[in-house]
């Protein structure tokens, strides 16, 4: 086992790159799971910040919500592929008597939502990954709410007093202020998504047409199974390259609307 | 306003039932016969009197090995822990309270070893590894953890030393205190929240971690439990009940360092 010979081959592997029809699809699989994922992720994180941050007991609420994320592993991949189980899994199980209650009182067609193949379907195994990954969003939590407890009570008790709405508070207010935690948050949200490889492997099995065939676990495979430590480099470097892309221009695309200056003294 | 703080804390209850639902069913399941998994599927459907097996938990350590795997993370996870703890600390301490050629290029380097995909290091790390004969052994995954591997932990303790009054160091010069006392008499006695804060995500993250052990690891008595808890996976279908007792196994250790740490972890003083 382990790499023996190194043999000059100068930009060959680098050439393999662009001809290579399973690193394309595994990079797309990565991508549209990273879009639909990171998004989600934001908004649940939010959500869960903005739902505690004048609780009383805050600590309390605190590590219930980012318990799951310090439990989040193995395990619980494990527990969720059982969760999403299409036949015994309790979450169709739930869907299917909401079908059962629906039927009771004259709605006849019940759809196919009762019963989701959930992993075991081309379309819903990478929805699937996104709905476990909801489920440890404490990490994400914490460092919206320490931007939420920056000074933001000042600036929306100001808003109030002005009559701004709920949703113009959100929007010109909440918003503003966390831009600094959502900018990280996304950067690094995208950063792992990419690289997501635990969820994929443990459930790489159940999927049907490559769903969860997605870019690290394919660097896996050229690596460790095939044993092409010259290409799975390449593959490497030049997918650091890509995310060097992203994280850049990311810099340069927010650079006008992340305010890192929004704190209690500007509005003193 | 008054409703509006019910529903506030109607949600947050809804929310935190939501959050623990995959361990109740987990903890149901654990304790259940296969069959009534398969026939019941959700605690409370039944309606014949509740059975608790709970030989599955002496299943699920006897079919294999897992007290093992655990007494294996235990060791992973302590001694990665102990070398984070104690090389992050004192490179903090040399990025906050030392003056040497190149530091501010060398944090800036830091900084950027944080966007670094770990997946591209995993390569050339395993040629490294294998070229010294550390496949198959836990150096691989502890030996970096003592060479302040975690940049995040670095950067952690520089800001909290630099934000030390310089008075205390200024003292302590007086008294004729060295570098070396400086950090480890004054420096980290006073960051003990710090230092739990640290120990406990570097634990966390040392016993979740799953593809360095697998990448590093390929006799199963000395796997982790984190790549040995698939070994249940491998075993299919039928052993759902077990896979529930062997994973709230496994999941306890973080479970206990997280209600431990939580006041630590969780201090919400906004900054003054």
């Amino acid at each position: 086992m382990g790499p023996r010979r190194i043999t000059w081959v100068a930009g060959d592997n680098y050439r393999a790159l662009f001809s290579d029809p399973q690193l394309r699809f595994a990079l797309t699989n990565s991508a549209i799971y990273t879009a639909m994922n990171v998004p989600a992720q934001l908004a649940a994180a939010l959500g869960l910040a903005m739902l505690i941050r004048r609780a009383r007991r805050m600590t309390w609420w605190i590590t219930i919500y980012y318990a799951p994320h310090a439990l989040a592993g193995v395990a619980t991949i494990l527990i969720w592929w059982w969760l999403l189980n299409p036949q015994v899994g309790p979450v169709n199980r739930t869907l299917g008597s909401i079908a059962e209650s629906l039927r009771a009182i004259g709605i006849e067609s019940v759809p196919e939502w009762s019963r989701p193949l959930w992993l075991y379907s081309p379309a819903l195994a990478k929805p699937s990954l996104v709905l476990m990954n909801l489920w440890h969003v404490g990490g994400g939590m914490l460092i919206f709410l320490a931007a939420l407890l920056r000074g933001g009570d000042v600036l929306l008790d100001a808003a109030r007093v002005d009559g701004a709405s709920c949703w113009r508070r959100f929007w010109h207010v909440t918003l503003p202020l966390v831009s600094p935690a959502i900018f990280f948050n996304a950067l690094t949200g995208v950063i792992y998504s990419m690289q997501e490889f635990d969820q994929p492997f443990l459930l790489f099995n159940y999927q049907q047409g490559g769903s969860l065939q997605f870019y690290s676990l394919y660097l896996y495979q050229i690596a460790f199974e095939h044993q092409r430590f010259g290409y799975a480099s390449a593959v490497a470097v030049a997918f650091l390259g890509a995310m060097l892309v992203i994280v850049y221009s990311a810099v340069l695309m927010v650079r006008r609307w992340v305010h890192y200056q929004f704190t209690e003294g500007e509005v003193a | 306003m008054n409703r509006h703080h019910h529903s506030a804390t109607t949600a947050r209850f809804a929310v935190a039932l939501v959050l623990s639902g995959p361990i109740l069913w987990a903890a149901w399941a654990s304790h259940q016969p296969i069959d009534r998994i398969f026939a019941n599927g959700s605690p409370g459907s039944g309606t014949d009197a509740p059975s608790w097996q709970w030989s599955n938990y002496r299943d699920a350590v006897t079919r294999l090995p897992l007290l093992r795997f655990v007494a294996n993370s235990v060791v992973i996870t302590t001694a990665a822990t102990l070398g984070t703890v104690l090389s992050t600390s004192l490179a903090g301490f040399a990025f906050a309270r030392l003056r040497w050629r190149g530091r501010r290029l060398w944090h800036v380097v830091l900084l950027a070893t944080m966007m670094l995909p770990g997946q591209v290091l995993l390569i050339g790390q395993f040629f490294v590894f294998s070229r010294l004969g550390w496949v198959n052994t836990y150096k691989p995954l502890i030996v970096p953890a003592w060479l302040a591997a975690s940049s995040l932990a670095v950067l952690v303790f520089r800001e909290f030393f630099r934000a030390v009054p310089r008075s205390y160091v200024d003292a302590a010069r007086l008294d004729g205190a060295t570098d070396w006392q400086v950090y480890w008499e004054i420096m980290l006695p006073m960051s003990r929240p710090v230092v739990a804060a640290v120990a406990a995500m570097t634990a966390v993250y040392h016993w979740q971690t799953f593809l360095p052990p697998l990448v590093y690891l390929s006799d199963y008595q000395g796997y982790p439990v984190s790549v040995g808890l698939r070994m249940y996976q491998a075993m299919e279908g039928s052993w759902a009940n077990l896979i529930m007792a062997a994973s709230l196994i496994a999941m306890l250790p973080p479970l206990v360092v997280v209600l431990v740490a939580h006041r630590v972890l969780v201090d919400h003083r906004p900054p003054s």
